[in-house]
Formats: structure tokens, sequence, C-alpha cells
């Protein structure tokens, strides 16, 4: 990838201010996984880039270099997303500091690319914003290889630990899923709310496994403040 | 030339400005030195006396070099409108369009969890707390624009889902005497999503 790439499909991960008017910009795309560029000028007024380079849209970009560190030469709006508010907004700050987190720079994961895609549009559309994030942890638990397939758990009961992985027990105390529930988390399926309840544990410990001792910052964003602190000030 | 060392010491304490590279902190520093020492002792004054004197409002949390600001402390004001920056820049911006009479509140930043930026880092608990004691009205969420100003306007009015206070947002759209061929398409979008009806 020395000479200037074509152009590849793209999506903004997070942009933090370089120098005096340009941005270091992480980018999440469909040929070549995470990618950081430099966007030089970007913070200029006037600059164009700057309204382009938003995460949560789909950018046509290109960029050259030959080390880890590429530089942007242009960015257009491929596909213009309407804008993610509210609560979808949070999830979509969620997924992409996983991403930022948790992706190799420069390794190539076209079917995430899709998963994600298919993650933000699910967040536009649907009001039950849980299902579309464990589907997506789920496909980027896969691409990182921590993933084993659940649809061979028939016993009764399972649990999980850190050593052992996912592995079945004899008692309902303590166990943490049940086989009905895991099978139904490899397929997908969340009609049950026993099963959504089930999935989020699973994930948030696989994923803590991945993330290590720092925690995701972006979980306190759907946490409120404490009521305790309305109670002193009153 | 090899530099003294306190040239040195001078040169790389410029350096820490925002835009200020070797070759420019060293062309300052000659110029202080050679041709200009009545500014170099009037800036090395006026700094030390900015740095030590100019705190935060204990209201607004923007620069003061009083406990409470000019503006916060102005009884000309409306006291029930209060409008909710990220920045002491963007206060300086709205107060020279002379177009807002209430009260501001700075938060200094906004949330950002991949930059490790959480409620917690920001004075959100203090904006909370000003709510809480009722004297405000109407809450405007003048947080910038982008993803991020956005996630800290959502999650202030997200905590007082119960709190009886009106919460408005600043409106997105085409710049005044702007035209719509040369407006990027989000811009556009966010325009015309946010249209108004007009009065006839």
């Amino acid at each position: 990838m020395n000479s200037r790439t074509e152009q590849v499909a793209a999506f903004v991960l997070h942009s933090r201010p370089y120098r005096e008017t340009s941005a270091l910009v992480d980018l999440f795309t469909l040929e070549y996984g995470k990618v950081s560029v430099v966007a030089r000028g970007v913070r200029r007024p006037g600059s164009k880039l700057r309204h382009t380079l938003q995460p949560f849209t789909v950018l046509a970009v290109r960029f050259s270099g030959q080390s880890e560190l590429k530089t942007l030469h242009q960015a257009e709006l491929a596909e213009l997303l309407p804008t993610l508010t509210g609560k979808a907004l949070m999830c979509g700050l969620y997924a992409n500091e996983l991403l930022e987190r948790l992706l190799q720079p420069l390794e190539a994961t076209p079917k995430l690319f899709l998963n994600y895609k298919v993650l933000l549009n699910d967040l536009l559309q649907s009001q039950d914003h849980e299902v579309s994030l464990r589907l997506f942890e789920q496909a980027l638990l896969k691409e990182l290889g921590s993933w084993s397939d659940l649809s061979g758990c028939h016993q009764p009961y399972y649990r999980y630990d850190v050593v052992q992985g996912i592995s079945a027990v004899d008692e309902v105390a303590s166990a943490h899923f049940t086989g009905d529930q895991l099978r139904s988390i490899e397929q997908g399926e969340y009609t049950d709310p026993s099963v959504k309840k089930a999935a989020k544990y699973l994930m948030r410990e696989l994923l803590k496994e991945q993330l290590g001792d720092k925690p995701l910052r972006s979980r306190e964003l759907f946490q409120p403040r404490s009521k305790e602190r309305k109670g002193e000030s009153e | 030339m090899s530099l003294t060392p306190k040239l040195e010491s001078l040169i790389s304490a410029l350096r820490r400005l925002p835009g200020v590279g070797p070759k420019t902190a060293q062309r300052m520093a000659l110029h202080l030195l050679e041709r200009d020492r009545d500014a170099a002792i009037q800036i090395s004054g006026a700094l030390a006396d900015a740095a030590q004197n100019i705190g935060e409002c204990e209201q607004c949390h923007s620069l003061s070099e009083q406990a409470v600001c000019d503006i916060c402390s102005n009884a000309a004001r409306d006291r029930k409108t209060l409008c909710v920056l990220e920045s002491p820049i963007d206060l300086m911006a709205i107060e020279q369009t002379g177009g807002y009479a209430g009260l501001y509140f700075v938060l200094g930043g906004h949330l950002s969890p991949i930059d490790g930026v959480g409620p917690e880092d920001l004075k959100i608990d203090q904006l909370l707390d000003r709510v809480y004691q009722g004297e405000i009205n109407e809450l405007v969420l003048a947080t910038n624009p982008t993803v991020e100003g956005e996630a800290t306007a959502h999650y202030i009015a997200e905590q007082l889902r119960d709190v009886d206070v009106s919460i408005s947002r600043i409106a997105h759209g085409v710049p005044v005497g702007g035209e719509l061929e040369y407006v990027d398409g989000g811009t556009l979008a966010h325009a015309l999503a946010g249209r108004r009806q007009m009065e006839r």
C-alpha cells in the first residue's frame, strides 16, 4: 500500500485534534480494517472535510503512506445516513469504543464491517437496541476468535469462568445459563427476555477478557448519576 | 551560536504554546531579547498576573477574576435561562452576538469515551445541582453539533428526565447568507429534518 490507494469504504471511529489545524482520524475500512490517518488542515475554518469526517456515515476515502499512520487525501460521503440521536447515539459510541479498543490495525475484517453497518441501520430503525448490540458483540467476538460455537450445549445448566470458559454444571445454584439459553444466543433468537439477560452477561464477561483491566468508558453513558447526590443537594 | 541555559529554557517554555514549534520559539525569544525587552517584561508580568489571579466563576465555571463573574452577578440578566456550553470560548462567541440575555454554564469539555472523558470529568454534577435548586426554567443545551457534543446534550437531558425544567437544543442548519449548493450534505439533512412552520 505504498502508492495511493483506490477509493475504499470507511467509517470514522474517532478523531482527535492534531497540531494546529489537523486531526488524527481512526477509520474502520472495508478493505484494510482499522486504519489511522492524518487529515491535514481539517480543522481550518471552512474546511469541507470537517463536516464529512463524522462518525456513523459511510465515506469513500483515499489515503496513502508506508508507515502505520497514513495520510488522508480525500473523503466523500458515500451514503447519507440519518444522524443517530439519543440512546441510539450512545449505543453507536459504545460500538465505536469496542472497535477502537479491540481491532488490530490494518487487519481486514470485511464481515465485521458489514455487521457494523447492519448495527447502525438497526440502531436507526428499531427501538430495541439491546438485541442489535448483542448480535454485533457476538460478530466481533467471532472475528477476534474468542467465540466458541454454542449449538452443542444440550446439558441443562452451564456456567462461565475465565479459566474454564463455558462448562456444564450439575446444580442450578452455580449455573449462569441454561443450555436452551446458550443455544438461543448462538442462533440469535432473542424472543425470550431471559435469553437477553443471559446474553448480556455472557458478552460482558467475554469482552472483559479481551479488554483487560481498562473498562469501557462508554458504559458510563448508560448509567444515571446517583440519586443520593440529588438528595444531598435538596 | 550555542544557546545559554536561560535562553534555552525560555525557548522550551515558549514551545508549550499551541502552534509554536522550535523555530518560531527561537525567533520569539530572540526578538524579545534583542529588540523589545520592554515587551518581554510586560508579557512576563501579564502572564504571571493572569496565571495567579484568574480563576473560575463558582457559578458558571467560566474564567473569572472574582468568585462570581460579571455575567453571573448581573441582576439585569434573565436568571431563569441557563445556556450550557463546552468551553469559555463558546461563551465569548455567544456573548459577542449580544442576542442572549440569560446565564451560562461551562462544562469544561464534552463526553468522549474513547478519549477517556466521562461524566465525572466534566462539571455535570454541578450543573445538575444547579438545576435541582429550582431557579432555572429553561436549559439551553449549546454543546457543539458534533457526535460528542450531541452525546453530552443527550446525557444531560436524560439525567433531568424527571425534573420540571424545559430543555432545548440549539438548532443546526444552513448558515445565514449561505447558499444551499455549498452546504455539506449532513448539515442540509439536519436543516431539512429540523424545518420550521412559516408564520403567515
